[in-house]
């Protein structure tokens, strides 16, 4: 056995209150906690947290999430469109995709840079942060081609925002 | 099948490769193994129980999508985990709120009916660790809950939470004295 000091000791006190600390290292914890006060403090919280169960899941998730799982499984290998995930929110955007998103948002940001200082630009609305020199038409076209057709605002912000991770 | 012909559980890595073949069952195996702890960790971020769900499916999406990147010098769990922590965090940052952390209702529970009996006190003083718990800082909140609910090691906390190991022992020291503290008579 062998003489801990407390930041062991309470490194290893989830352990001890779940039961799963080893007949060795339990007993050099028990022993150190009969002469310190401190320590013996910070079990009484853990006993008390594993006292009361954690959160439990929806019992639901499990299959929603296997259902989501199977559809991504399908759509592999075979057309991976927006709406992959059906069975709740649509904002999946699938990596073949990215490529003509990244693109067009370039061609974008090119065409706002040459457009020239005095020239009345279209009406258009600002995605995101202020300062983001992206900007999209509001009919949802992009240089007229329908490359965001069926994207909503988040979805658009999210590929913004992945875009310049 | 997901066991070996002794009845034994395949591990979680034997699970991924045979996900990576595009094996059904594994995946289905991973989240039932994986689910719960997945929404816990969203929830300890979100705070609320629906976007945690949507979280937590998100992050295995996402995990699935990603499994032929997956290196394998992480447990899968953790690897896991860290994604839907970021999914929760990038919910909330779309959402654009912190989540909540007040106080307000503190008095009510302190000040609660006087218990029964010892059983009945016990129950609501564990109940109430837990209240407290939910109220702490993200970062010291994930650390004490991943170490205490999950027995993730301080090196898998700080890959979640996204710090150091030493960061992650850190966050969950200074939990459990603020826990210490709140619950003080």
């Amino acid at each position: 056995m062998t003489n801990m000091t407390c930041a062991t000791v309470q490194d290893l006190l989830p352990e001890l209150a779940t039961g799963r600390l080893g007949g060795g290292e339990s007993e050099s914890v028990e022993s150190h906690l009969a002469g310190c006060s401190r320590c013996r403090e910070a079990l009484d919280v853990l006993t008390l947290l594993t006292a009361s169960p954690p959160t439990e899941a929806p019992p639901e998730l499990e299959a929603r999430i296997q259902a989501a799982v199977r559809q991504e499984l399908a759509m592999t290998g075979t057309r991976r469109a927006p709406a992959a995930h059906g069975a709740r929110r649509g904002w999946h955007i699938p990596a073949p995709a990215w490529g003509l998103a990244a693109a067009a948002v370039l061609a974008l940001v090119m065409g706002r840079t040459l457009l020239p200082g005095g020239e009345q630009e279209p009406e258009l609305l600002a995605l995101g942060q202020e300062d983001l020199p992206v900007l999209l038409a509001d009919d949802g076209m992009v240089a007229g081609a329908p490359v965001f057709d069926g994207l909503s605002d988040d979805d658009l912000a999210l590929l913004l925002e992945e875009l310049e991770r | 099948m997901n066991g070996d012909p002794h009845g034994r559980e395949a591990p979680d890595d034997v699970l991924v490769q045979r996900a990576r073949s595009g094996d059904e069952a594994a995946l289905n195996r991973l989240v039932t193994r994986h689910h719960q702890t997945a929404y816990r960790v969203a929830l300890g971020i979100l705070g609320d129980p629906e976007q945690a769900a949507d979280a937590a499916q998100d992050g295995f999406l996402r995990a699935v999508r990603a499994l032929d990147s997956f290196r394998g010098d992480a447990r899968f769990r953790t690897w896991l985990l860290t994604i839907v922590s970021n999914e929760a965090r990038g919910l909330m940052r779309r959402a654009g709120r912190r989540r909540e952390s007040g106080l307000e209702d503190e008095s009510a529970v302190v000040d609660g009916a006087p218990a029964v009996d010892d059983v009945v006190a016990a129950k609501e003083e564990a109940g109430m660790a837990r209240r407290f718990l939910a109220r702490l800082p993200e970062k010291q909140r994930l650390a004490v809950q991943l170490r205490v609910d999950e027995g993730l090691s301080f090196k898998e906390v700080g890959e979640i939470i996204g710090s150091t190991e030493g960061a992650a022992r850190v966050n969950y020291h200074h939990g459990i004295k603020r826990l210490r503290e709140m619950m003080e008579p």
